[in-house]
């Protein structure tokens, strides 16, 4: 018998594959990316002079790229983070005038360094009239992912790009404009395709090419009128992007601008105050009644699509030594909110899976479950130490005469309160034959609502024998 | 029929020529033939030796010299020796002696070996000592390397030992297992007849010591008995009891306190240190010992009708370990901060 659990799970070939895509924060996004999963890029690079744009003879003017672009570009300028200390550039992004000139819309994950660390970052902008100046946040929208900034002074040959509400048809064309990795302001001719399914906030699916650096820019119809906000572009696909609704944008600018700011920390309270906002509207579609149940053979377990989430197969067949199979479902709320370049936050996932035993004694199907019963080992704890270290329970329970071994462990980011990672496994032990396992994820969810997720959880598992 | 000690009769270099059992009390050595142990030496003065032990304690013998002179004046002494200081050997006098002393009577040289009992530092030999000093030694240098490690700044998983410490259960079964195999290895040092009965119950002890709680935690799975999980710590717990009164009985005999401190608290914080330098030193997917302390309670007080609701109230006391470890990155974040603030 191996000496350390750790032992066994490293040596051991992993018979769940499927333990490789449960979500944490840095690895939730990309490794839900072939269901939507989302990549954030915002790169630091030296700014390139911009490449001269040249109209066709014979083009239509009503919808050319060129005039759009000609009547966007005195509107939309870099976002540049500085570094306080050193006064260098450490990121960038592309943000557009809105009202009166003085007001620029942007991404929220173009400012998040700004925002949890105010003493240490500061906002410029960089028309492209040459005009530069500093920025400061006016409001912020961390989970639809937008930030409202305020000029230092208004700029004058800005047009403010248009904001009318209205919502484009699939297959009109829609032209995103900004700065892809510092190359000079860039338009890229695209294609809405209606609302991205499967996400809890509401996103725009677009096929065009969007690149890091754009982020925050506007993506405009013909006439130049917003439709939304370039936010990200899927990984490992072709021309899947998604941008933020210029409804959002009018939600966001109809908010009450902040007066006084005393504490350099405001707008990181505010980041938390909204997501704890999010966290109580996304847990209330799950905890406040019971569960929906699904059978998985001789056993039931709880299952998340009846409530309208996006849930995906899991089958997996062990051969050799460790024979088995492994049949199960993963949900999830698809909820997650970009924090900072290495948190996630506010989202649900549930794996419910079936083990079946297809010939291994009864040791070594033990053993099987139980490499896959710690997960801390797969789990790398955040680089900057700004989340605690996972602390754990471990409990052998009768839950509706299924006896199981359950394992409970928690993690905070210590820069917000009551926002927990926590993570529940359940094995049922009652027979070597086959086993049910149980995990659900909550990333960055108040303590009470995990707390009522697992009791649903719990609740919704029996053996039907 | 067991014997309840083994006299040995010794060569000029100390080995052992032969050795006889003795089945009871009190032994009588001579060279005539109505004694239990015949010394066939004519250079063996005409006296008896009665080996007796002192009344309920097994570990003394009290030597009797019964003189056959007959001259009236005492007799013809016996030039005796005990572990080779001259002893004045009147006659009918008691001498105390102890386990593996060894006693020179004229021109032989014997050694009385009682069942159950070792010998205590002073009465090694050289080469004895030499291991037993080597031994210290390495527990002396392995615990200086594990309190540098510990207090290096370097390493900072040194909150999660500091944490492990805080573990009272874990505390005191690391230091009785040190204790009992230094009780193991005192033994297998000076050695005696039931080195091997406490050689294959230690070395079980010590290859179960890391591993009793996995082997329990996976019966228990198996086989969905709690009782497993919980007697992979009995098999721990028993383990560690039995080698703790074993080396007090051990204690008991040397009767020297430097030993005791030598023998017991060092080694046992040597175990401790150890067993958390390891893991801190190895990284975390090649650490080889598994060493949770979270995880032990629950093993231990394991009730297999546990409902729900203890699953959700245990989460109360996981809370505030994680809020407690939050805050002290909180504050070694704002500490970093301040003495970092840009010059403006």
């Amino acid at each position: 018998m191996p000496t350390s659990s750790a032992a066994v799970f490293w040596t051991r070939p992993n018979p769940d594959s499927l333990t490789n895509r449960m979500p944490f924060p840095l690895t939730f996004a990309t490794k839900y990316s072939a269901i939507g999963g989302i990549l954030f890029s915002v790169i630091a690079l030296l700014g390139t002079p911009t490449i001269a744009q040249q109209v066709k003879a014979g083009t239509s003017p009503e919808d050319s790229a060129t005039k759009v672009l000609n009547r966007s570009r005195p509107g939309i300028a870099k976002v540049r983070v500085i570094s306080v200390s050193s006064g260098s550039q450490i990121a960038i992004g592309t943000g557009f005038v809105v009202g009166d000139n003085s007001s620029m819309v942007t991404n929220y994950h173009v400012v998040s360094d700004t925002v949890l660390q105010p003493s240490q970052y500061r906002l410029e902008y960089q028309a492209n009239d040459g005009t530069h100046g500093n920025l400061t946040i006016a409001a912020l929208d961390i989970v639809n992912d937008l930030a409202l900034l305020r000029l230092d002074r208004p700029l004058a040959s800005a047009s403010p790009i248009e904001i009318s509400g209205a919502i484009a048809t699939k297959g009109d064309t829609v032209f995103a404009i900004g700065f892809p990795l510092s190359k000079g302001l860039t338009i890229v001719s695209g294609t809405f395709n209606g609302k991205a399914e499967d996400y809890f906030q509401p996103l725009i699916h677009y096929s065009g090419a969007l690149n890091s650096g754009m982020s925050g820019g506007p993506a405009v119809d013909g006439s130049g009128t917003l439709v939304g906000v370039n936010k990200a572009v899927t990984r490992n696909a072709q021309l899947v992007s998604l941008l933020v609704p210029s409804s959002k944008v009018s939600e966001l600018l109809n908010r009450p601008i902040s007066g006084a700011i005393n504490s350099p920390n405001y707008w990181k309270s505010e980041a938390e105050r909204q997501l704890h906002q999010h966290a109580e509207i996304v847990m209330s579609s799950l905890v406040n009644q019971k569960l929906p149940t699904r059978s998985f053979d001789t056993y039931i377990g709880v299952d998340l699509e009846p409530l309208g989430f996006k849930c995906e197969g899991v089958h997996q067949n062990e051969t050799g030594k460790y024979q088995h199979t492994l049949d199960g479902r993963v949900c999830n709320t698809n909820s997650w909110v970009y924090v900072d370049s290495s948190i996630y936050m506010g989202a649900v996932s549930l794996y419910t899976g079936i083990r079946t035993n297809k010939g291994m004694n009864s040791l070594r199907f033990a053993e099987v479950r139980r490499t896959h019963f710690d997960f801390r080992k797969k789990v790398s704890d955040d680089p900057e130490k700004n989340k605690t270290g996972y602390e754990c329970a471990q409990r052998m329970v009768n839950i509706n005469n299924l006896q199981s071994i359950t394992f409970t462990c928690m993690r905070r980011d210590h820069r917000f309160e009551d926002l927990y990672d926590t993570t529940f496994v359940m094995h049922s032990v009652a027979s070597d034959k086959q086993s049910i396992q149980v995990r659900a994820e909550m990333i960055g969810m108040p303590f009470s609502a995990s707390k009522a997720m697992i009791g649903r959880v719990m609740e919704g598992v029996t053996w039907k024998r | 029929m067991e014997a309840v000690a083994w006299v040995e009769l010794l060569g000029h270099r100390g080995q052992v020529l032969h050795r006889h059992p003795a089945f009871a009390w009190p032994i009588r050595i001579g060279n005539t033939y109505d004694g239990d142990i015949v010394v066939d030496d004519p250079a063996f003065p005409e006296t008896k030796i009665f080996l007796e032990t002192s009344s309920g304690n097994e570990a003394e013998m009290f030597l009797e010299l019964a003189s056959t002179s007959t001259n009236g004046n005492g007799g013809d002494v016996p030039r005796l020796r005990i572990n080779h200081k001259p002893v004045e050997a009147v006659a009918a006098r008691s001498i105390r002696l102890f386990s593996d002393d060894v006693i020179e009577c004229g021109a032989a040289r014997m050694r009385v070996r009682l069942r159950g009992h070792v010998v205590s530092r002073h009465r090694l030999n050289g080469k004895e000592r030499f291991v037993d000093s080597w031994a210290f030694a390495w527990l002396i240098a392995v615990t200086a390397a594990i309190w540098y490690g510990f207090f290096s700044s370097i390493n900072s998983l040194n909150e999660d030992v500091s944490e492990q410490l805080k573990d009272p259960f874990s505390l005191v079964a690391a230091l009785l297992i040190w204790w009992g195999g230094w009780s193991l290895i005192t033994r297998l040092v000076t050695g005696y007849g039931h080195s091997r009965e406490h050689l294959l119950i230690t070395g079980i002890l010590f290859v179960l010591y890391p591993n009793a709680g996995n082997v329990g935690s996976a019966l228990a799975f198996a086989t969905g008995a709690t009782t497993f999980a919980l007697g992979g710590q009995l098999v721990q717990l028993a383990g560690v009891f039995y080698a703790m009164f074993a080396h007090l009985r051990l204690v008991k005999r040397v009767g020297v306190t430097m030993s005791v401190l030598r023998a017991g608290l060092l080694p046992c914080i040597t175990w401790l240190w150890l067993m958390n330098g390891i893991n801190i030193v190895f990284p975390e997917d090649k650490k080889p010992m598994s060493y949770d302390a979270s995880m032990w309670p629950a093993s231990i007080v394991i009730k297999s009708n546990e409902t729900a609701q203890d699953v959700l109230a245990s989460l109360e006391s996981v809370k505030e370990r994680v809020d407690a470890a939050a805050k002290t990155i909180e504050n070694r974040v704002n500490a970093g901060q301040s003495s970092n603030e840009p010059n403006k």
